[in-house]
């Protein structure tokens, strides 16, 4: 009869008190496999960032007012651009096999320039496209891989992060570039680290003779 | 005196069911009382010690002090907050990392250590079950800074993915409900907002893997944490996980077994109960509810998802629907999805392989509309007319007709199911989806105005008959069908 005037019994065990307190090892073996699945995300591009070799890009922002990109921080570079492309040997397999049918993976074998330094890091030029990883690259010659979805072209180095007013800084600073030069294009080049495989990580970006780190 | 017995207090005075207001007005009632001489002092003193009238105030102002320290605690955090994110980029990596570790680890351990507590009051384990789930959503933000700290620019899905994985082993050793289902539910949104991103290149192939077998991933891990929780939800949740992800998966990486996606999920719900897993002939004693736990759920779930299934099939878009031509590379890209197949749909035959054991549920009357004779015709006939349509010969307009047909049958039966047991949610669901069935067909053909204002007029004046008849009538109902099921049972 008292024991309508007692709590409930909870129909699961997680709602009752248990008879005796669960071991700690039940909390730090979960909580050490969540920090090692956490580490494992940017695993990858660690790994890329401490073994890779750098290499330079140029940028092609045309002549908007955000060249760094307004919200979505997206960068455009001129191997990003089909036309570009065209004139490497194996271009016509790339475009005639797979362009605009589906996506597809690629390699672009990147070389890297007589001269490496003006007043800032002078951008390697594609001199090769083609469906598999080059088996034999020369010293001074490199593979990045891309992807291309739909009409556009991707190698996972279009986003990056920065603060919001080193963002400002940089964007007036490639303005001013820019319009002293008066050229047309975009004129900032990305320093990126590539790994063996291929995969791309940017590190840095040079406006000018001014260096920001991302 | 033996009417004095009757207040004795035996365990915990503290776990009182009544609550506060009750108390305040008891006390106040009892002093009328006493004063009355209605009751003499030492049944006031007795009730007095019963329901603790000396700690009605304390505990309201433990409450209020409880409720302050919140507020206060809450306050605190979201400055912390502003602050760090104020200065964020100019601290230095390690300093970030460090602090977004010990924050992590922090929160977790007291909320552990608080929940676990057996000494402690209910409000303090409370407070340790909150802190734990949000330490896991420190998680989710730890994995993101980390990862935004580190240049990764990887997509959202693979990230609440990898999340929901961490707060489901957290789940698993504290054996917690609630960070149970947040972990399904963050696992689910990295599914669905993966399995159409048609751009993952750059994914790590595990997560691929996952993506693609999902129904097993839910099957091998969501059941048994329900199953490990004793959770209803968790089941719920999981089964719908594990049927649609194999749906999906059929549909958009195999391609060409379409009637399995469609036939393969119900069935496998409709015939699931704890019987499979025992290998040989279950005892009488236990052949019914004692230790069927989910099979209830798990029916309904089959129910819901045939009613839906039918209902977006009897639209009449049939004509565009055909099975793609598949060349052998295709092919064997497309195996895997074989596995998924071939052991959920073992899982299902040896769940209808039960239903040998229970000869009355293929009697050709029965008190349930929706038995399993129904459920096996409906199955059947969506079956072999999907695949006369997309194999033999195309007809886009008779198989419409059918699934039209299918569907309504099933809503009736439901209705007729919900009046006949008193079933509230068997009932609405029923009718939820005639009315939305017929209101589909009078939209998708062009009929005049007319006759379309017409029915609409008619099924709301049905709807509200009936909503009011059934209500009116829902207890008698009940009750009948209470004793014609054990009537039943017993035969």
């Amino acid at each position: 009869m008292s024991n309508d005037l007692t709590s409930p019994a909870a129909d699961s065990p997680s709602n009752s008190q248990p008879k005796k307190p669960l071991s700690s090892w039940r909390l730090w073996v979960p909580l050490l496999l969540q920090s090692v699945l956490a580490v494992s995300i940017p695993l990858q591009d660690a790994h890329t960032y401490m073994t890779g070799k750098s290499i330079v890009l140029q940028t092609s922002a045309g002549n908007s007012a955000n060249p760094m990109g307004r919200d979505r921080r997206e960068l455009n570079y001129e191997i990003s651009h089909p036309e570009n492309l065209r004139r490497l040997p194996g271009s016509k397999q790339f475009f005639d096999r797979h362009w605009g049918r589906r996506n597809f993976t690629f390699y672009v074998t990147l070389q890297s320039p007589i001269v490496r330094y003006a007043d800032s890091p002078l951008p390697w030029q594609p001199v090769r496209i083609g469906d598999e990883r080059p088996q034999h690259l020369a010293r001074n010659q490199i593979a990045l891989k891309g992807q291309v979805k739909g009409r556009r072209i991707l190698y996972g180095l279009e986003t990056y992060y920065m603060s919001e007013e080193r963002h400002q800084q940089v964007n007036n600073e490639v303005i001013r570039v820019r319009n002293l030069r008066d050229r047309a294009g975009g004129s900032f080049v990305v320093e990126v680290k590539v790994d063996d495989r291929g995969h791309g990580v940017p590190v840095s970006l040079w406006v000018g003779d001014r260096h920001y780190r991302f | 005196m033996a009417a004095s017995n009757l207040y004795r207090v035996s365990g915990n005075p503290r776990k009182l069911m009544v609550s506060e207001k009750f108390r305040r007005q008891l006390r106040q009632e009892a002093q009328t009382w006493r004063d009355r001489g209605l009751i003499d002092s030492s049944t006031y003193a007795q009730l007095a010690e019963h329901y603790q009238f000396a700690e009605i105030d304390s505990a309201a102002r433990n409450r209020f002090i409880a409720i302050l320290m919140a507020l206060g605690g809450v306050l605190m955090g979201l400055g912390a907050i502003a602050f760090a994110t104020a200065h964020w980029d100019t601290w230095p990596r390690a300093y970030r990392s460090m602090i977004l570790v010990s924050l992590f680890v922090g929160v977790n351990g007291t909320g552990f250590y608080l929940w676990r507590a057996t000494t402690l009051p209910k409000a303090y384990r409370s407070l340790g079950q909150g802190l734990l789930i949000l330490g896991a959503l420190i998680l989710g933000a730890n994995m993101m800074l980390m990862s935004q700290m580190f240049y990764e620019s990887g997509k959202v899905w693979e990230l609440l993915l990898i999340w929901g994985l961490g707060v489901l082993m957290m789940a698993f050793s504290l054996r917690l409900k609630s960070l149970g289902v947040l972990a399904i539910l963050l696992i689910e949104t990295g599914y669905w907002l993966g399995a159409f991103d048609r751009s993952s290149w750059e994914t790590l192939a595990w997560i691929q893997w996952v993506i693609r077998h999902m129904s097993l991933v839910a099957a091998s891990l969501f059941i048994p944490l329900a199953y490990w929780c004793r959770s209803r939800t968790i089941f719920s949740l999981g089964a719908i996980a594990m049927a649609t992800s194999l749906a999906v998966a059929i549909l958009r990486w195999q391609g060409w077994l379409v009637e399995v996606a469609f036939v393969l999920p119900p069935a496998l719900l409709w015939g699931y109960s704890d019987g499979i897993w025992r290998l040989r002939l279950p005892q009488k004693s236990s052949s019914f509810s004692s230790s069927e736990r989910f099979q209830a759920t798990s029916r309904s779930l089959a129910v819901c998802f045939l009613a839906v299934l039918f209902y977006s099939l009897s639209f009449n878009r049939w004509n565009y629907i055909e099975r793609p031509d598949l060349s052998l590379q295709q092919w064997q890209q497309n195996l895997p999805v074989l596995l998924d197949v071939g052991i959920l749909g073992s899982i299902a035959i040896l769940g209808w392989i039960q239903f040998r054991f229970h000869p009355q549920s293929w009697k050709s009357i029965q008190i349930k509309a929706v038995n399993t004779g129904l459920i096996t015709c409906f199955l059947m006939t969506a079956g072999c007319v999907t695949y006369w349509h997309l194999s033999v010969d195309r007809i886009p307009i008779a198989i419409a007709i059918v699934f039209n047909i299918m569907l309504f049958c099933l809503a009736i039966a439901l209705i007729r199911d919900g009046l006949t047991l008193g079933s509230r949610r068997t009932f609405w669901g029923g009718l939820l989806f005639l009315v939305l069935g017929i209101a589909s067909r009078m939209l998708e053909y062009n009929t005049g105005l007319i006759l379309k204002s017409l029915v609409f007029v008619s099924c709301g004046v049905g709807v509200t008959i009936a909503g009011l008849w059934f209500e009116r009538n829902e207890k008698k109902l009940k009750h009948r069908s209470k004793i014609e099921l054990t009537r039943e049972e017993a035969s």
